[in-house]
């Protein structure tokens, strides 16, 4: 294990803690179960975090849940907007995730042709 | 089993943070001299009675009527792999007081996966904001310590020291 | 792995040189997957497919089943211990078992044309 590599949690959580106060306007929430794991559902997480910090977006949150019942199309995430619109995207990867940070989290467009569904909650 | 322990690390601690914990603590020892790998996962979390734990460490996942429920697959994966890189597997677990999971395997067996992206792991679980994820570190020479409520404590503030040990004293009060 | 047209599978026994274990055996495959590591199966396994592996490990049906894979065949002949095979019979996934490595039986399956 490279030391070196586990001192940088501690610059990055104080960062990402900076980042967690307060009602926000966008809320992702990754699946993390077993399935969504070994999907890669860790890596599509970290990429996320990466992305929403470099560009310092400090209207998002993003938390990790159990399955949520899409097993067969890790990874999953689904992004809740503060008036209850929900978009959820399936079959993940860093490089998706990146776009759905660019364009649906910084310029409130979601990619339509990852999303594989979309519903408003009261 | 995964190519990486610190997902088994990750999926383990999913659990404690459904089991609803204020506290996880992953302890990851890693001794050349000994030739150990030693994981632990603990929770604060809801814990389970000794008849529940028996029941998921004797479930096959597979009964049709949750097949596409992973519960306890997680802890299966982990057994699997403590058990075939010649370690052992044990879980503890109290209700109302916390889970405690613990495995070991040969440091040197040619089948133990990496233990891969720990920071990654941390960081993921640390993102539950209501959580104090502690991350316990230790091969034969270092130890590392991380906690995740420290690092809140420690961001930069704009309210001079004194004013802010007033609002932590306010806080535990 | 995964063809378009499903093929049958009892024709394929002799040739594959596999014994079937459990109590039932598919009729059809739609295609392979060759993987010893459970959590690449769990990603990227297709259900109905032939998983190819030398894990004997229980955990083996757990997964099986999660995926809906038609049929495990465990190669370099290996055998599960009788707890999996009764968990394996009672999820109603398949296993058989050959004395062919994984590429051998691998490279019989995409020559019937898999």
């Amino acid at each position: 294990m490279n030391l070196a590599e586990l001192q940088k949690l501690k610059e990055k959580a104080q960062k990402q803690v900076a980042l967690r106060e307060g009602n926000k306007k966008y809320r992702v929430v990754v699946s993390m179960g077993t399935s969504g794991i070994a999907a890669g559902a860790r890596d599509v997480m970290k990429t996320m975090l990466d992305e929403i910090e470099k560009r310092g977006l400090a209207d998002v949150e993003v938390r990790v849940t159990g399955e949520i019942g899409l097993e067969d199309v890790e990874p999953v995430i689904r992004v809740e907007r503060a008036d209850g619109e929900q978009t959820t995207y399936a079959r993940l990867d860093a490089e998706k995730a990146r776009k759905i940070v660019a364009e649906h989290l910084a310029h409130d467009t979601p990619v339509e042709n990852l999303a594989v569904g979309k519903e408003k909650k009261p | 089993m995964f190519d990486e322990l610190s997902l088994n690390l990750l999926d383990i601690g999913m659990n404690s943070l459904a089991a609803g914990a204020s506290v996880l603590r992953i302890v990851v020892i890693e001794s050349h001299r000994r030739d150990w790998l030693i994981l632990q996962v603990r929770d604060n979390g809801c814990g389970m009675d000794d008849a529940t734990l028996q029941r998921i460490l004797a479930e096959n996942s597979s009964t049709k009527a949750n097949r596409k429920k992973s519960i306890g697959l997680g802890l299966a994966l982990l057994r699997q792999t403590s058990e075939m890189c010649g370690g052992t597997f044990h879980v503890r677990s109290t209700p109302g007081k916390g889970t405690t999971v613990t495995a070991s395997m040969r440091l040197t067996h040619i089948d133990r996966p990496p233990l891969g992206d720990l920071t990654a792991t941390i960081e993921t679980l640390a993102a539950s904001p209501t959580v104090d994820v502690q991350l316990h570190y230790r091969n034969d020479n270092q130890t590392f310590h991380f906690h995740s409520q420290e690092a809140k404590h420690h961001e930069p503030s704009r309210t001079p020291k004194t004013k802010r040990k007033s609002a932590e004293a306010s806080r535990a009060a | 792995m995964r063809t378009q047209n499903p093929i049958k599978l009892r024709p394929l026994l002799a040739t594959l040189r596999a014994e079937v274990l459990t109590d039932h055996v598919p009729e059809e495959i739609t295609g392979g997957y060759c993987s010893d590591l459970l959590s690449d199966v769990l990603a990227h396994a297709e259900p109905g497919v032939l998983w190819l592996t030398v894990q004997v490990h229980r955990n083996v049906v757990s997964v099986a089943a999660m995926k809906d894979v038609a049929a495990v065949l465990l190669t370099c002949g290996r055998k599960p211990d009788s707890a999996s095979l009764a968990e394996a019979d009672e999820a109603g996934i398949a296993l058989l078992t050959t004395p062919l490595s994984t590429y051998e039986a691998a490279g019989k399956l995409w020559e019937a044309g898999l």
